[in-house]
């Protein structure tokens, strides 16, 4: 899978990125919101992971601008990213524009079946 | 019923002699009998007391008893008060009659029996003293339902601010979990990488010459935990009043420029630097890891908030106070912001837009400077950049937050 990695925590990011790479994925690390729509357009990605709070605007907002009208979204998964727990983040209204949350400390297991479950 | 309620009683008549008789009659224990001859003299008193009766003979040369109780039917003041005529005049002259008419409540005729007129004397004080305990008591329950009221309002105002500490408790362990999390998340995941390539048997990454940088990145996260926990826990010291400085002869300029130093790594990931201007050597008696405090705290904000522009730090001493300028040119804080900005878990929006944080820096760096006598402010234009003074003066005592007023 070709991942992509939205998160401002440029050490996070690139430890993902590592982890990924090892796990046999390709990924691309995006540090902040305008990064990822500029990445997003210039290339394929099957997934997502985005950070809710990036310094230009929320990670909720990328969701929003990388899913099409119909709701159909490129890349096709998008997982959230926090330190915030899923009830916390909903309030954002974060819940409904991804398929997934995970809160931070990111478990790379958790992760890795999450990234399998999706369609290729 | 209380005997303390004075009753006075009016009798007016041209004849002094009829006064006296009269007032040997009514007077007696709790009364109080003022005597006019004549209806000028008794509107008189009536402008200067209250009466609970009054005894108008009705005729009297110049205004008659009949046209006096017509006046006072007619002021607030007096239409209460009862009357009683008193008439020399024959049954036949319909006295009586007129006299109810202008509010009379009883009438009698001369001569006048002494027992009738005590009798109805006293039933018509008990009812002024009746009304006068009743008036009192109602005063006393009105005190009573006002003094309630303003319980009610305090316990409301108590319940606000209970409510307010609560949510603002939660909201504070949410954000310290959500703070927490960050460095955790970077940690955590070092180790599942580490474990990986141990699987993996890619023992390259536990080469000698990358094992100093690891450890570094490592202390760095748990530094930034300590960090976020020892805020915390000085906050709940500052509000129990319990932080107290250690005073010790420091080098304000040496500390200053470790401060720098210490940060430099973090400016240069802002996209900033930070310029330092200061003496050779600034001595003064501070708690140098309470003042350390303060500086990291203005410089880390400067280059959070600073849109990547060069900071500027400059220390500098006069007339015995110590003075510490940082300078950003980021976004700024709006004028109603800039008080606000000093109290605990208060961020502006702008500030939460900008980077994560408690919003307790700005809060221990006052308390801080509170503690050492100085003082701190802050000046900025939105948009243009802030500029935060501490003046410290160069001996600090020790003392507690208790005596601060930063």
């Amino acid at each position: 899978m070709n991942v992509l990695i939205v998160d401002d925590n440029v050490a996070a990011a690139d430890l993902l990125q590592e982890l990924l790479t090892l796990q046999d994925h390709t990924a691309r690390c995006a540090y902040t919101a305008q990064q990822a729509l500029d990445a997003a357009a210039a290339e394929h990605f099957d997934a997502a992971l985005i950070d809710l709070t990036l310094p230009d605007f929320p990670g909720s907002e990328v969701a929003r601008r990388l899913r099409s009208a119909t709701g159909e979204a490129h890349p096709k998964l998008l997982v959230a990213i926090s330190g915030f727990s899923v009830e916390d983040a909903a309030g954002a209204g974060a819940r409904a524009l991804f398929d997934h949350h995970l809160q931070k400390p990111i478990d790379i297991a958790e992760l890795t079946a999450i990234l399998s479950s999706a369609p290729h | 019923m209380s005997i303390d309620v004075e009753s006075k009683l009016l009798i007016v008549d041209d004849l002094p002699e009829n006064l006296l008789a009269l007032e040997a009659l009514i007077r007696g224990p709790g009364r109080t009998v003022y005597r006019a001859t004549s209806a000028e003299e008794a509107l008189a008193l009536l402008l200067d007391h209250e009466f609970a009766l009054a005894i108008l003979d009705v005729q009297m040369p110049g205004m008659n008893g009949f046209e006096l109780a017509e006046l006072m039917r007619g002021t607030e003041r007096t239409r209460h008060i009862p009357i009683i005529f008193v008439s020399a005049a024959g049954r036949e002259l319909n006295y009586a009659f007129r006299g109810y008419e202008s509010g009379a409540v009883d009438f009698l005729h001369k001569p006048l029996d002494p027992h009738a007129v005590t009798s109805k004397v006293t039933v018509f004080v008990d009812l002024h003293r009746h009304r006068k305990a009743l008036g009192q008591e109602m005063e006393k329950l009105a005190a009573a339902h006002h003094k309630q009221k303003e319980l009610v309002e305090q316990l409301r105002q108590t319940q606000r601010k209970l409510e307010h500490a609560v949510r603002m408790r939660d909201d504070f362990m949410s954000m310290v979990s959500h703070e927490l999390r960050t460095p955790l998340n970077t940690l955590y995941l070092e180790t599942q990488l580490r474990q990986m390539h141990l699987s993996k048997g890619k023992l390259e990454s536990f080469a000698p010459d990358r094992l100093p940088a690891m450890i570094e990145r490592d202390q760095r996260q748990i530094r930034n935990m300590v960090r976020l926990i020892d805020d915390m826990l000085d906050v709940t010291r500052m509000r129990r009043d319990a932080l107290s400085i250690q005073p010790q002869p420091v080098d304000l300029a040496a500390l200053a420029r470790a401060v720098v130093e210490g940060l430099r790594q973090q400016a240069e990931a802002a996209g900033s630097m930070i310029a330092l201007e200061a003496p050779g050597e600034l001595r003064g008696v501070w708690d140098e890891f309470r003042i350390e405090q303060v500086l990291t705290n203005l410089l880390t904000n400067a280059l959070r908030y600073g849109r990547g522009k060069p900071v500027e730090m400059m220390v500098s001493e006069a007339g015995g106070i110590a003075r510490i300028t940082v300078r950003d040119q980021g976004i700024g804080i709006a004028p109603e912001d800039q008080e606000r900005i000093f109290e605990q878990f208060e961020r502006t929006d702008d500030s939460r837009k900008h980077a994560s944080g408690l919003g307790l820096g700005l809060y221990i760096t006052r308390k801080i400077v509170g503690l050492h006598h100085g003082r701190v402010e802050v000046q900025s234009t939105p948009g243009q950049g802030a500029l935060f003074r501490v003046e410290l003066p160069l001996q600090a005592d020790a003392k507690t937050a208790t005596q601060a007023r930063a």
